[in-house]
């Protein structure tokens, strides 16, 4: 049984969304809702003004509040500890929603559930990486066991400090990050969903 | 330095809207019914058979009515179904109370069967006293029913990071207290309005009573809830929220000055008015609610 888990590296990280789109493609995500997305955070000020790129997704926590609030037990653990949603259990009460600290939930009025990343498991279980870290120009995502001492993810996670986002929360994150300039910080009342209600009108295609 | 806020906002709104607001409101109603003329239907009143009655047809209305709501807000039937009848997991308060619900509603159901087949038959007391004994058992489990589903809205809220101050220390027994409150309004309210049946005078005297007592101990309440967010920065945000933020007018306003003083004003010094007694419990069930909204919304 392995310990999957992602490792975003925050110091290559160019903030392409080549991961969000890839993830957007890979499971048809509606417009407005996202599973994968890379907040971009300004920081200082001139002239030592900075900005961050920072990849956001469900962490699949070790301790996950979502899982633990859904009353049909649609929120299921795999065994590799992904947290998924069962689409035909999904009663569509929005308690996991409601208790995630992260906003990695969202509905899928199409498919009349709530949704979230899947750390890709219809991929992996063929032996394929997730959508995003295929797609990620700069190999800046690192997928893989953790618990695995010879995996990549475990090594560069030796090797390196990493952190999570909301530590404080408990949650016990399997997304973990490089991140040498404490951008997470940044982000600490934020959530993988966009606040789409200051975008300007304009057409849909 | 900058404090942060205790609610986190990590969805552009909160996922549970107006229509789970009014549930969370509404569901202390049916409780407040039950729990409010069953401690009635014990004062020895003359008509101690006809509150249990009428308690129950009123619980139960108010049951379905927020049956209603929520198979609204799921969208469709079969989703309020599968919340019933999935037992996955019983550790999220959402199950737990929707199976209360379900439960309490088929006692009640099965109380009201009694009462009527007991008032109809021409020969009542001999089905009465057999089934009397099943019937006091069943009530006492009805009673308890309630007050589990007076109390569980604080538990259901405070795993919803939109929702801070039902995390507090007193938000439990403020759901309780609000839900005593709206049950004792409800039933002045409807004595207040049918005036002329039997027993009126002792009923709206002994609700009269009950209210004010429930009154006292809902402002001490809020009054040490108040003290208790006085402490850590996060929850001072919060009160002030409540006390000179935006919640402020429906906090001064709606909760302290119509849920309590109008209404113990009412009650005290204008008892044998029944149109006092009419706008002391209408102004109690908007105080009631208004708080059960507060700890809901405020912090979102
Ligand atoms: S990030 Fe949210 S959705 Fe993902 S496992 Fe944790 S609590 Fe659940
Ligand atoms: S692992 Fe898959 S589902 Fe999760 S963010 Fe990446 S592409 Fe999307
Ligand atoms: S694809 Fe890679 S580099 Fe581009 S935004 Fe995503 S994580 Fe960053």
């Amino acid at each position: 049984m392995a310990r999957l888990g992602m490792l975003v590296d925050l110091n290559t990280c160019i903030g392409c969304h080549a991961c969000s789109v890839a993830c957007k493609a890979e499971f048809d995500v509606p417009l407005g809702v996202f599973r994968d997305t890379v907040k971009y955070v300004e920081h200082g000020s001139y002239p030592q003004a900075t900005r961050h790129f920072i990849p956001v997704l469900c962490n699949h926590c070790e301790d996950a509040p979502c899982l633990n609030a859904c009353p049909t037990g649609a929120v299921v653990r795999l065994e590799d500890g992904e947290v998924t949603i069962e689409e035909g259990d999904c009663n569509l009460n929005r308690a996991c929603m409601s208790a995630c600290p992260y906003g990695a939930i969202y509905v899928d009025v199409d498919k009349g559930a709530a949704q979230k990343c899947t750390f890709c498991t219809h991929r992996t279980a063929e032996g394929r990486q997730p959508a995003c870290v295929d797609a990620c120009p700069t190999n800046c995502r690192i997928f893989g066991d953790l618990d695995d001492a010879d995996s990549a993810i475990a090594k560069k996670a030796a090797a390196n400090d990493v952190a999570v986002w909301k530590e404080s929360e408990g949650t016990r994150p399997r997304v973990l990050y490089i991140d040498p300039r404490n951008a997470l910080s940044l982000i600490a009342d934020a959530g993988v969903q966009v606040d789409q209600s200051v975008d300007l009108p304009g057409e849909r295609a | 330095m900058t404090v942060p806020h205790p609610a986190q906002a990590p969805l552009p709104e909160a996922a549970w809207g107006p229509l789970l607001a009014s549930y969370v409101v509404l569901v202390g109603l049916p409780s407040g019914v039950t729990l409010t003329t069953w401690w009635l239907g014990r004062q020895r009143l003359s008509e101690a058979a006809a509150i249990d009655r009428y308690g129950a047809w009123g619980a139960m209305g108010a049951l379905a009515l927020i049956s209603v709501l929520l198979i609204f807000d799921l969208g469709r039937p079969e989703r309020f179904y599968s919340m019933i009848t999935r037992f996955d997991n019983l550790g999220s308060p959402l199950a737990v109370g929707a199976k209360l619900i379900a439960a309490k509603m088929f006692l009640l159901a099965v109380l009201i069967y009694g009462f009527e087949r007991g008032r109809r038959s021409a020969n009542a007391a001999e089905p009465m006293a057999a089934g009397r004994k099943t019937g006091s058992v069943l009530a006492w489990v009805v009673v308890f029913i309630s007050f589990a589903l007076a109390v569980y809205p604080a538990s259901l809220l405070s795993r919803s990071w939109a929702s801070p101050l039902a995390d507090s220390s007193g938000s439990a027994l403020i759901f309780l207290i609000t839900a005593l409150l709206m049950g004792a309004a409800a039933v002045l309210l409807t004595v207040s309005v049918l005036g002329t049946v039997p027993g009126t005078r002792e009923l709206l005297h002994a609700g009269r009573r009950a209210l004010l007592l429930l009154l006292g101990c809902f402002a001490v309440t809020l009054l040490f809830e108040m003290l208790s967010l006085a402490g850590r920065a996060p929850d001072r945000l919060l009160a002030g929220e409540v006390l000179t933020g935006g919640s402020a007018a429906m906090f001064w306003g709606v909760v302290v000055a119509g849920g309590i003083a109008v209404p113990a004003v009412g009650l005290l010094f204008f008892r044998t008015h029944r149109k006092a007694v009419f706008v002391s419990a209408v102004a109690v069930l908007a105080g009631a609610a208004a708080t059960r909204y507060l700890l809901f919304a405020v912090g979102q």
